[in-house]
């Protein structure tokens, strides 16, 4: 948890000086509520949140693994009706029997997300997602076919809250839901917290998606 | 051959960057004269046209997937490889030898891509990103001096209006992995991932004449828990994996010269992987190459030209220590045509002479010339049109008939009918030949029928077009005759029937939402077998809903019905087997970025994770993901963008 912290202090340095840079293009910089409800300019603005994250279900799974905390980055930009963001998160899993190995999963995915306003300082945000969900085995000997990971298509929804700490700055918490779709299907819920921090998006960043 | 395909393109993209052709306006008498060469449908009449954004909306990079915009019936045993049907009639078991068939043509030139009976159609000499345009009919026409009787993929490549450089990367997963459980009890197979399918290519152009070429690459991890009994063993032993693969180069060099056409084609592919036959499935490496020249001239305001001529070989080889089968160890077609249009105002008439030189080792007694002439009439007057064709195909002193005439009218502005009919028959030299992937390859045999298989048939259309819809209903029936091996020596005659429905509708709901619905139902039977005649599926629809491009963003959401068939059984005990119905539904996102010079997209294909299947013993794809990247890196200009 420190580790990602620290990530996410230096990102938000990141994002504060490349901000100070395109300061001088007012129109870039959105205001703050615009930043808070996604209703800047599409591509306007960069958000990055990051933080910890653990699962907090019980299913087929948890008779063989215990899962442990893990850790999400992602990163959104308004665009013409919501907000699209790209996110990746890993989430350890430690074997219950000496039968199944430990595994690391990673999970890439793609969002889209809606916000509204519910008071001055805090935003409530659902989103869908679509990615892959790779699993890395410590299989050692136990390897099957020589394959040590695989790869699975996996869908979610999410919905979570973001509290303004300042204009660049906020809080955010999130319960998500995602099914892995392997033949038999994995179902895991997650809680999320962390921090946000948003700043406008470089110039030469915009104008590529645009 | 891979040196000289390689040295033709390179020598295409020099004359097409060097030419400095002289200018000279087209008349109209010219542009006339090459207007006479058309079919008087101009565009045919049931074709489903998919333009360059279309096929990038569905995500598709390969061939085979290209069929399912059709509504032809396709089979695949892997779900990489496909052959297709185009008017009902079934791909497996019961055909003969070189009995009329759908033809493949790129850029007005003829591409045979049977291959031991099946067409692969992944070893086409060009790649989906180069292709601009495909249009699938079943209309009978005339194309490259033959009449097509049972249908046509016609594909025109792209002409490139600047230089450019293309890249593009498509992977795919499919739902259905162990995941974890593998080190459980509920362990279960590996399923495949789908590709990569990867391009990349570059485009130049000048004044008068453009080039492109490209390379490709696509592959599939068999895991498939139909097909990996059939080729473990074999790829078990050889320790080649389960990998098969799709190779290829291509280049085109267009030139305009005084209002006439011409276009050098030149291409190398190549499939390593499985040829599945019903007893024994081979690993095997088949290469095509090709090389044409086609185009077309106007020769004074009166007269016309338009011409081809391609050379094509198609090589196999059985990868070791596999034994070698009865299969060609190669395949060469040389073929050539020409033909001359007269034209006045109303009428034009048109004399066509092809001609096609087949060479297959192992198997020479199908060796064959092929000499084929007609003389083509057509009349328009106001809202009348008139087409007669009549000519012969002659090989080994054997002549077969071939006639065809289709009228139109037009009722009123925007609504007309077209009626059709023919026959075509071919002739057939002494021997007849099993289709091989499903049949038997082995069963080549010497056999003198009398005659040649043959197609007769009629057909109607009716075309409402209303601003914003266009209706299109029409109806077709057949007669084909077929040859059919049934074991040595043992020949029959096995005549089928098809009757067909079909309709279409293409319709703007919204400023930027269309709707399109293709559908066809078709009847097919034979006497005997009959079991056979249900292999195809009864019907077979489409439904897609788009938008336009929206603030770089585009949507779009399809249906695929099949209707569930039955198949003799190839392989156990049983003797059938049931393939059930497919409902498949799909979903794009598409974003456009770098002023239209790359686009990402996501595809979800078969999204409520139904049965899906091409064939009895074949792979069963469920719910997966495609995502996918392409570049175009070129000056960014206001018509640039080929995207509505």
């Amino acid at each position: 948890m420190p580790r990602a912290l620290r990530l996410l202090l230096i990102l938000a340095i990141a994002a504060r000086t490349a901000g100070a840079q395109q300061s001088a293009d007012s129109s870039l910089v959105p205001s703050r509520d615009s930043v808070v409800r996604g209703a800047a300019g599409a591509y306007a603005t960069l958000t990055i949140r990051a933080g910890v994250l653990v699962n907090v279900n019980e299913e087929r799974l948890h008779e063989y693994w215990n899962p442990g905390s893990g850790a999400f980055f992602e990163i959104e930009t308004p665009v013409p009706v919501g907000a699209l963001s790209i996110g990746a998160s890993v989430l350890p899993f430690r074997a219950l029997a000496p039968e199944q190995p430990d595994f690391r999963s990673q999970l890439i995915e793609l969002r889209w997300s809606v916000r509204r306003s519910i008071a001055t300082r805090l935003t409530v945000r659902g989103s869908v997602a679509v990615g892959s969900f790779h699993m890395q085995f410590d299989d050692g000997e136990r390897a099957v076919s020589g394959l040590t990971s695989e790869a699975e298509l996996v869908a979610g929804v999410a919905g979570g809250a973001d509290l303004r700490l300042a204009s660049w700055l906020g809080v955010v918490a999130e319960l998500g839901y995602h099914r892995i779709f392997t033949r038999y299907p994995i179902d895991l819920t997650t809680l999320r917290a962390g921090a946000r921090t948003t700043a406008p998006t470089p110039r030469w960043l915009r104008r590529v998606l645009e | 051959m891979t040196r000289r395909s390689a040295a033709l393109a390179v020598l295409a993209l020099f004359l097409a960057t060097s030419a400095r052709a002289q200018r000279s306006e087209c008349d109209a008498g010219a542009r006339a004269s090459l207007a006479s060469f058309d079919t008087i449908d101009g565009a045919l009449q049931d074709a489903v046209v998919l333009e360059r954004h279309d096929i990038e909306r569905w995500g598709w990079a390969r061939v085979s997937e290209l069929l399912e915009a059709s509504t032809w019936a396709v089979t695949s045993i892997d779900q990489f490889s496909a052959d297709a049907s185009a008017d009902g009639l079934p791909t497996a078991a019961l055909s003969a030898g070189r009995q009329p068939d759908w033809l493949l043509v790129i850029d007005g030139q003829p591409v045979p891509v049977r291959v031991a009976g099946a067409r692969l159609l992944e070893l086409i000499p060009v790649s989906v990103s180069q292709i601009e345009r495909v249009t699938f009919s079943r209309t009978p026409t005339v194309v490259a001096g033959r009449l097509a009787t049972r249908g046509i993929i016609f594909i025109q490549t792209r002409r490139m209006r600047q230089p450019v450089l293309q890249g593009s990367y498509v992977i795919g997963n499919e739902r259905g992995d162990p995941g974890p459980y593998r080190y459980t009890a509920l362990a279960t197979p590996n399923v495949e991932r789908l590709g990569p399918d990867a391009h990349a290519g570059v485009g130049i152009s000048s004044t008068h004449s453009d080039a492109q070429f490209g390379t490709r690459y696509s592959t599939l991890n068999i895991t498939d828990e139909a097909l990996l009994p059939r080729i473990t063993p074999a790829a078990g032993a050889l320790g080649y994996g389960f990998f098969q693969r799709v190779t290829g180069f291509a280049g085109r060099a267009g030139l305009t010269v005084r209002c006439g056409r011409h276009d050098l084609l030149a291409g190398r592919s190549s499939f390593r992987g499985v040829l599945y036959q019903p007893r024994r499935d081979d690993w095997t490496q088949t290469t095509l190459s090709h090389t044409g020249v086609a185009g077309d001239a106007p020769i004074g305001s009166h007269l016309s030209a338009r011409y081809s001529v391609t050379y094509t070989r198609v090589e196999i080889d059985s990868l070791p220590p596999a034994p070698w089968t009865a299969l060609p160890r190669s395949q060469r077609t040389l073929s050539a045509h020409g033909e001359m249009a007269l034209h006045a105002e109303r009428a034009a008439v048109a004399l066509s002479v092809s001609g096609a030189r087949h060479h297959l080792s192992r198997t020479p007694t199908l060796e064959r010339d092929e000499l084929t002439a007609f003389a083509r009439a057509t009349y328009r007057h106001e809202s009348i049109a008139t087409e007669a064709l009549g000519g012969t195909t002659l090989a080994g002193g054997v002549a077969a008939p071939q006639a065809l005439i289709r009228t139109r009218v037009a009722l009123q502005p925007g609504t007309s009918l077209a009626l059709g009919m023919g026959h075509a028959a071919h002739p057939l030299l002494g021997a007849a030949w099993v289709e091989g992937p499903i049949a038997d390859a082995s069963s080549t045999e010497e056999a003198p029928p009398s005659r040649g298989p043959s197609v007769s048939w009629v057909d109607a259309m009716l075309l409402v077009a209303r601003p914003g819809t266009t209706l299109r209903l029409g109806t077709d029936a057949r007669r084909v005759q077929r040859w059919r091996v049934r074991s040595a020596g043992e020949v029959e005659r096995s005549d089928a029937d098809v009757i067909g429905v079909h309709a279409s509708m293409a319709a703007t709901l919204a400023p930027r939402v269309q709707l399109r619905v293709d559908y066809r139902l078709s009847h097919a039977r034979a006497a005997e077998p009959a079991l056979a005649f249900r292999s195809t599926p009864r019907h077979v629809g489409r439904a897609t809903l788009t938008t336009t491009e929206m603030a770089g963003f585009r949507f779009s959401g399809g249906a695929m019905l099949r209707s569930a068939t039955t198949w003799p059984q190839l392989r156990g005990d049983s003797s059938r087997v049931d393939v059930p119905a497919l409902f498949r539904a799909d979903a794009t996102a598409e974003k456009w970025m770098w002023n239209k010079r790359a686009r990402a997209f996501l595809a979800a294909r078969n999204l409520f994770d139904r049965i899906e299947r091409a064939h009895p013993d074949g792979a069963h794809l469920g719910l997966r993901l495609h995502i996918g990247v392409d570049v175009e890196l070129r000056r960014v200009t206001a018509d640039a963008s080929p995207h509505p």
